[in-house]
């Protein structure tokens, strides 16, 4: 005889990933480290925002860190590297963002005794990684003005998690023919009182502002 | 396009809830529901769902049954829990969602809507009786 039974419950998948978060982010505090995770879109700057707001920290006696995130490849890990500053690669191959797991490997990996900063350069994405937090005390998504004025509107889920919005490139606005305040009226409308700081972060503009913004200094 | 990964802590989570019925024959169906401001994708995950259970001899075969949970804001200033707003901009012929509250503009927390959730697993067992 067959029958027919039915299991109930109530199981969220990515409950799992936010656990696993609040983990890393536990361990971070307990080690008394900060972190950000910089989010954000392909070629925005996140790495050489990453590179200048490193090398101010140290010339600040800050200690950070930072663990690179690519899909392939260790470009972005050794040119944090090339600075002197320790740093730990993380591979996602198939995925397009880096989950808590990933994450918490990578914080194995990391001397956490020689750091007290840890900056956490997602992979280029504006859509997976809003589903992933990774446990640390700010999320930044970084968008550049080459990649247009309408990036905002087309992914208003992933800035809905962002504790700050970087537009970067500030330089180009003009060559790009993009106004910047339709980006920051973007970002009012998908999160409102939201923190939005524009960088250019080749010439080393707004990059004080924005570790104000997320709590380095 | 992380429907796989889904897909795979959904087998792994259906062959968890199942082990507590050991004559279990086959799973016929998982009822899911996928939160709007989530990013997983239906027919994406459906079809990594069929990709992975396709050799798996309790699950091949079994249907998914997805539905969409609607978001739902809870306002942190004048408590306001309901729907969120929407704005639309005829410029753009964007529809965007506005996390404010639609009552008084003040911050907002999302208290449904973002999950990817399993509410329940129907599966056939054989209870070796003859019939």
């Amino acid at each position: 005889m067959h029958q027919l039974v039915t299991i109930d419950m109530e199981k969220d998948l990515l409950e799992a990933n936010r656990r696993l978060a609040n983990e890393n982010h536990r361990l971070l505090k307990a080690r008394g480290i900060r972190s950000v995770d910089l989010m954000g879109s392909i070629g925005s700057g996140k790495t050489l925002l990453i590179e200048r707001i490193s090398m101010l920290l140290k010339d600040r006696g800050h200690r950070p860190g930072v663990i690179t995130g690519d899909v392939a490849g260790d470009d972005d890990h050794k040119r944090v590297s090339a600075l002197g500053i320790p740093a730990v690669n993380v591979n996602t191959g198939k995925e397009c963002h880096i989950d808590a797991h990933l994450a918490e490997h990578a914080i194995e990996d990391m001397d956490l005794g020689s750091i007290d900063v840890l900056l956490i350069e997602n992979v280029g994405n504006l859509v997976c990684p809003a589903d992933f937090p990774l446990g640390t005390d700010k999320r930044a998504v970084v968008i550049s003005v080459t990649e247009g004025d309408d990036m905002i509107r087309k992914h208003p889920v992933i800035f809905r998690e962002a504790d700050v919005i970087v537009i970067n490139k500030s330089d180009l606005a003009g060559v790009m023919e993009v106004d910047l305040d339709v980006l920051k009226r973007d970002a009012n409308t998908v999160r409102p009182n939201s923190r939005v700081i524009v960088t250019d972060a080749k010439h080393g503009v707004g990059i004080e502002e924005l570790m104000e913004a997320l709590g380095l200094i | 396009m992380h429907e796989l990964q889904i897909a795979s802590d959904l087998m792994n989570a259906v062959l968890e809830a199942v082990k507590e019925h050991p004559n279990a024959s086959r799973v016929e169906k998982v009822d899911l529901s996928i939160g709007r401001l989530s990013f997983v994708g239906d027919e994406q995950l459906r079809f990594c769902w069929g990709a992975i259970t396709d050799e798996c001899k309790l699950l091949k075969g079994c249907k998914l049954d997805i539905s969409e949970e609607e978001v739902e804001i809870s306002c942190r200033s004048c408590g306001y829990i309901g729907e969120m707003d929407v704005s639309e901009d005829p410029m753009y012929h964007f529809l965007l969602p506005v996390f404010a509250c639609p009552e008084c503009g003040g911050e907002v927390d999302i208290t449904r809507g973002k999950g990817v959730t399993i509410s329940n697993v129907r599966l056939m067992i054989d209870d070796g009786v003859e019939g």
